[in-house]
């Protein structure tokens, strides 16, 4: 039963105007997949070095809460680019690729993600003020930053490889 | 001087033969193409930026630039790497291409001007620093589109 | 160093997610560039879509029943500036395709080339894809 609903909506989705006319362009997808690109690089890369700097690898001179307070905007940005430009390419190819099981993948791993980032801002990055060059930051915020970096990796390559199923 | 018996030579070479056969293998090398590509985009992106005076206003960029040069040429490293060994799975492809010079000489001005601004901000030349970091992220920009769209023409 | 065994880590991941598939996306992925094929047949549904264009044509196999397959091409932006549109050709057109086998073995090949019922040849995939040259007849009867 869900499943056909499910099945409905995502043919519904696939028909509709806007995807269809996506789907058939001669730029418009290109640029999209373009943007989708520069979104993840500018999101992906810039989490990775604060997941970084929380391991102790990067910017240890600077302030923990200042590298926290510049960077995230970038990533956000990436994330907004990264994630509209997405939706588009899913919606534009969604009854094609909704079964494909990287993609699946892919959103579980998204989700994933997400959790990790919410856990990290709403518990162990509140002592942040307390880190410092010679202050580690606690184990938790330093295991939230390796399973970041995992995941995120794990999501790019989940990504390259719906193209191979 | 034609460069195809570069190529060629380069698709009979152990790994370019193995890369061709493998399709694992070449997905797997892709990916860390990509992922190399994110890592490289964050360090550009930061170094860049601070040097504008966008990020990190209070701290020295140099400062900033040197704390990220291991992680920058790391990635830098793992996508030439990488990217070598994509053309040599199936180099004619990219001989032909007519993006792929392009793309190349976008990656060798970009590799450039990016040691430029190191040496601008060693040097205190902070105006020169700030010129070469906007055109730094403006040839990675196109270093990433040109890449997209070697598979698309 | 960390940043090194970061790198590594996420390149051992890379290749533990390395799957044998029916894979694709270069052309040295897909297809096999040691089973060239010819289709020559009518074209029963196309696919004018982003990331690949689809062509289905019906061919008459060894023991004469008629068998679909698809051909697959480029987007339409790489075709439409090759000079072909999706007004070139409809429903029960003959086209003859060259092309080479999937690897996977399921009736699919790449339309590297398409000769159009107005004698037209277009290139329908992509561009020296690392293959040999231009694909040499080998009828579809054959290939199954």
């Amino acid at each position: 039963m869900p499943m056909s609903i499910l099945s409905n909506a995502i043919h519904a989705l696939y028909e509709s105007p806007l995807p269809t006319a996506l789907r058939e362009s001669e730029y418009a997808f290109p640029v999209i997949q373009t943007i989708h690109v520069l979104g993840v690089a500018a999101m992906a890369g810039t989490i990775a070095l604060v997941d970084l700097n929380v391991l102790g690898v990067v910017l240890r001179r600077q302030r923990p809460a200042r590298t926290v307070a510049d960077v995230l905007p970038i990533t956000w940005i990436g994330f907004a680019l990264a994630i509209l430009s997405g939706t588009a390419l899913f919606a534009a190819q969604s009854e094609k690729i909704w079964g494909n099981t990287f993609l699946q993948l892919k959103f579980v791993l998204l989700l994933i993600a997400g959790l990790n980032v919410i856990v990290f801002h709403t518990t162990t990055r509140k002592t942040i003020e307390g880190w410092s060059e010679t202050v580690a930051p606690p184990i938790s915020a330093r295991a939230s930053a390796a399973a970041s970096l995992l995941l995120w990796a794990l999501v790019i390559a989940a990504g390259r490889y719906i193209a191979y199923y | 001087m034609s460069l195809e018996p570069l190529f060629v030579w380069l698709g009979q070479t152990p790994p370019g033969v193995f890369l061709a056969k493998s399709t694992a293998a070449f997905a797997a090398t892709e990916t860390l193409h990509l992922i190399s590509l994110a890592v490289l985009a964050g360090t550009v992106l930061i170094v860049d930026l601070a040097s504008l005076r966008v990020v990190f206003r209070q701290a020295a960029p140099a400062e900033v630039a040197r704390s990220l040069n291991p992680v920058l040429l790391s990635a830098l490293g793992a996508i030439v790497v990488s990217g070598v060994l994509l053309v040599a799975a199936g180099p004619l492809k990219y001989y032909t291409n007519a993006i792929f010079p392009v793309k190349l000489a976008a990656l060798a001005a970009a590799i450039a001007v990016q040691v430029g601004v190191y040496w601008a901000l060693g040097r205190d030349r902070q105006a020169l620093a700030k010129s070469l970091a906007a055109a730094s992220l403006a040839l990675w920009f196109s270093v990433i589109v040109l890449g997209r769209w070697l598979g698309l023409i | 160093m960390k940043v090194r065994i970061g790198l590594g880590i996420a390149g051992a991941i890379a290749l533990a997610l390395a799957v044998p598939a029916q894979a694709h996306h270069s052309f040295s992925a897909m297809f096999d560039s040691a089973k060239p094929v010819r289709l020559v047949g009518k074209l029963t549904k196309i696919e004018w879509t982003n990331p690949h264009s689809y062509f289905y044509v019906e061919v008459k196999n060894s023991r004469g029943e008629l068998v679909n397959w698809a051909c697959e091409g480029a987007g339409p932006g790489a075709l439409s500036r090759r000079g072909f549109k999706k007004g070139d050709i409809k429903l029960g057109d003959t086209l003859i395709v060259d092309g080479y086998l999937a690897k996977s073995g399921a009736k699919i090949v790449d339309a590297r080339r398409v000769t159009l019922p107005d004698g037209r040849v277009v290139n329908g995939g992509t561009p020296g894809d690392g293959g040999p040259g231009d694909p040499t007849a080998a009828p579809a009867g054959k290939a199954g």
